[in-house]
């Protein structure tokens, strides 16, 4: 792998790539993403949050490439399961991986609609989401793979790309698994080691640092005979367990402080009022001209047009969006009213409803996927242990969650008095 | 189909009813055992299962322990020499009481399964849930085949260990014929 071509950025100094992955860096499916912001309409409330995913896709070759030669390296590999992985041990296996995890990385964001996740369910035909676009891209690449030396099997990049959730129908192998889990892994993935650096240099804000080069020196493969599997998992050595609490603190603080900010969270729900009804009974399907021409410029473009415009679709919403008006927060329950509702968010939005009409009220919640940061610790004895039974730091993050309901700013005076003469009754009321 | 709401307070009763068992209730007990509510059971859960960690795995259900956990009806402990184990909070009391009616309705199948799964090892429950996965999935019913495809599926378990697998899974269905669940 011969990398002769830099590029220069603000988190990775620089990053290099052959003349061979170059072709897709300069294919229009990648160049597309220059115009996808990575945090959709957050600069509305960050204004230094303009950055794309196309400079993050670079970072996450970038992170794999380095994680990947790090987790290979066959001093690295622990005794227990060395066997399991006889890639490691040959040079052109393991130069061939090397060459599918950095395009995998390179294009694992290629399906992204326009302002990223923003209501990507609702927007989508069933059946699609960014993952399966980002499938489909990629087997659109095959002459680039077929023209790379070794050529690489499109599907081993799919796979690493977009995981087994999304391809039910290809079956993983442990080696694979792996593979996958450094790309998009919950506790230890360089797509969300790459997007907490990124984003929080880009929105100004310091909770998203900490020591990813530590951090990646310390990574390994493991067993986890301590619970009863046969399946080796990613982890850490004992002297990376404070930089992976680091990185872990960083998510939970970049979740609270920026991507689930009450202002951003109202403008993803204007966004994707807008995008319905610009939509109008379509849905985005994966026809892929029409992917390929749908960025947020184009999306920007007709919202200006529907601001200047009231027969146009979206009008209203490009107001809101374009003239800062958004619905502001009416609720957002307490523990209190944990402690006497199910679901109290759920309760006071469809009360308000009936009282403010459905266009003026809108609700939020959300909580981030994954699993628990439950990975494997090699001691300092050679035993292995789990992180939760190592770290305290790490079992007490607490587990984020918003809940929200906005109301129409001209009403937002008359619903806060509403809301006080009425709550107690509607969390009672609704659980009896 | 189960709403929302049902769904969580269905799940809470099975980590409580483990956790009464004295099973380690960690996520893949928890996986398996509502593997066998939805798929042996046909309990309309609507997780989609795919075969990946440890055998059948939902990541929907991953992510539903995580809304729990948000919600605060479950909670997370450590537990030794394990890992993560989950078990009911205070709050979870307010889902099951208005739900009741609901987790009485479907409490022998929620006792079939824990008693028969919750304490078992994770290599048992692959092999076990894996066996179901292919008898669903695949149409295969002989327990010959069901363990030779087990086996090709999961090359580390040995073909003894499949046959032994699809075998008890018939027994399950021997018992629930029986006790007319």
């Amino acid at each position: 792998m011969n990398l002769t071509h830099e590029i220069r950025d603000p988190i990775h100094t620089f990053i290099k790539l052959s003349s061979e992955e170059r072709k897709v860096l300069d294919s229009p499916q990648f160049q597309r993403l220059r115009y996808i912001h990575q945090l959709a309409l957050t600069y509305l409330v960050y204004p230094g949050a303009t950055h794309n995913r196309f400079e993050h896709s670079l970072g996450v070759m970038e992170l794999a490439s380095r994680v990947y030669d790090v987790v290979t390296d066959p001093e690295n590999i622990h005794n227990e399961i060395k066997d399991k992985f006889p890639e490691v041990n040959d040079s052109v296996k393991r130069n061939y991986w090397k060459e599918v995890i950095r395009m995998a990385a390179l294009c694992h964001d290629l399906g992204h609609i326009p302002f990223s996740h923003a209501a990507e369910k609702e927007l989508m035909e069933e059946g699609c989401s960014h993952e399966t676009f980002t499938a489909n891209i990629i087997d659109e690449l095959e002459g680039i793979w077929q023209g790379m030396t070794p050529p690489l099997r499109t599907d081993d990049i799919k796979k690493l790309a977009v995981g087994p959730k999304e391809l039910p129908d290809l079956t993983f192998s442990d080696w694979e698994s792996i593979l996958t889990e450094i790309i998009t892994g919950d506790s230890f993935g360089v797509d969300r080691i790459d997007y907490l650096l990124r984003d929080s240099y880009h929105a100004g804000v310091a909770y998203g640092n900490f020591d990813h080069f530590r951090l990646i020196d310390t990574l390994r493969i493991l067993p986890k005979e301590y619970a009863d599997t046969e399946e080796p998992a990613l982890g850490i050595e004992i002297g990376g367990i404070h930089t992976a609490e680091s990185l872990l603190l960083a998510r939970y603080y970049m979740f609270t402080h920026v991507y689930m900010h009450r202002v951003r969270r109202i403008y993803d729900i204007h966004l994707k009022d807008f995008m319905k009804s610009w939509l109008g009974k379509d849905k985005i399907t994966d026809d892929l001209d029409f992917h390929l021409n749908l960025t947020d410029n184009k999306i920007l473009v007709v919202m200006r047009e529907a601001l200047n415009n009231e027969d146009k679709p979206g009008h209203k919403d490009a107001e809101i969006i374009l003239e800062r008006n958004h619905f502001k927060v009416l609720y957002s329950p307490n523990p209190g009213d944990m402690e006497i509702n199910i679901d109290p968010n759920t309760a006071i939005y469809e009360a308000a409803k009936e009282e403010f009409g459905k266009e003026n009220v809108r609700a939020d919640s959300y909580h981030p996927t994954g699993g628990t940061y439950d990975f494997p610790v090699l001691l300092n004895n050679g035993e292995v242990e789990s992180s939760v039974n190592i770290s305290d730091a790490l079992n007490n993050i607490p587990v984020v969650k918003v809940d929200f309901v906005f109301i129409n700013s001209d009403l937002k005076k008359d619903a806060d008095e509403w809301l006080k003469a009425n709550k107690k009754a509607i969390l009672k009321e609704d659980d009896i | 189909m189960l709403n929302i709401q049902e769904k969580k307070a269905l799940t809470v009763a099975l980590i409580r009813k483990m956790q009464d068992a004295g099973s380690w209730t960690g996520e893949t007990h928890i996986q398996k055992c509502t593997y066998f509510l939805e798929e042996f059971f046909n309990i309309d859960l609507n997780y989609d299962f795919i075969l990946y960690k440890h055998g059948p795995f939902s990541f929907h259900l991953r992510d539903e322990l995580g809304a729990l956990r948000a919600d605060d009806f479950i909670l997370m402990e450590p537990r030794r020499p394990f890992g993560a184990s989950f078990k009911p909070s205070k709050r979870a009391d307010l889902l099951e009481n208005k739900y009741n009616d609901l987790i009485r309705e479907y409490d022998r199948e929620l006792s079939f399964v824990v008693d028969r799964l919750a304490n078992k090892s994770v290599k048992e429950l692959e092999k076990v849930a894996t066996a179901l996965y292919v008898r669903n999935t695949e149409g295969v019913t002989d327990n010959i085949d069901i363990a030779k495809k087990i086996v090709e599926l999961k090359p580390h378990v040995s073909l003894e260990d499949a046959k032994s697998a699809a075998e008890e899974l018939e027994q399950y269905d021997n018992e629930t014929e029986n006790s007319l669940i």
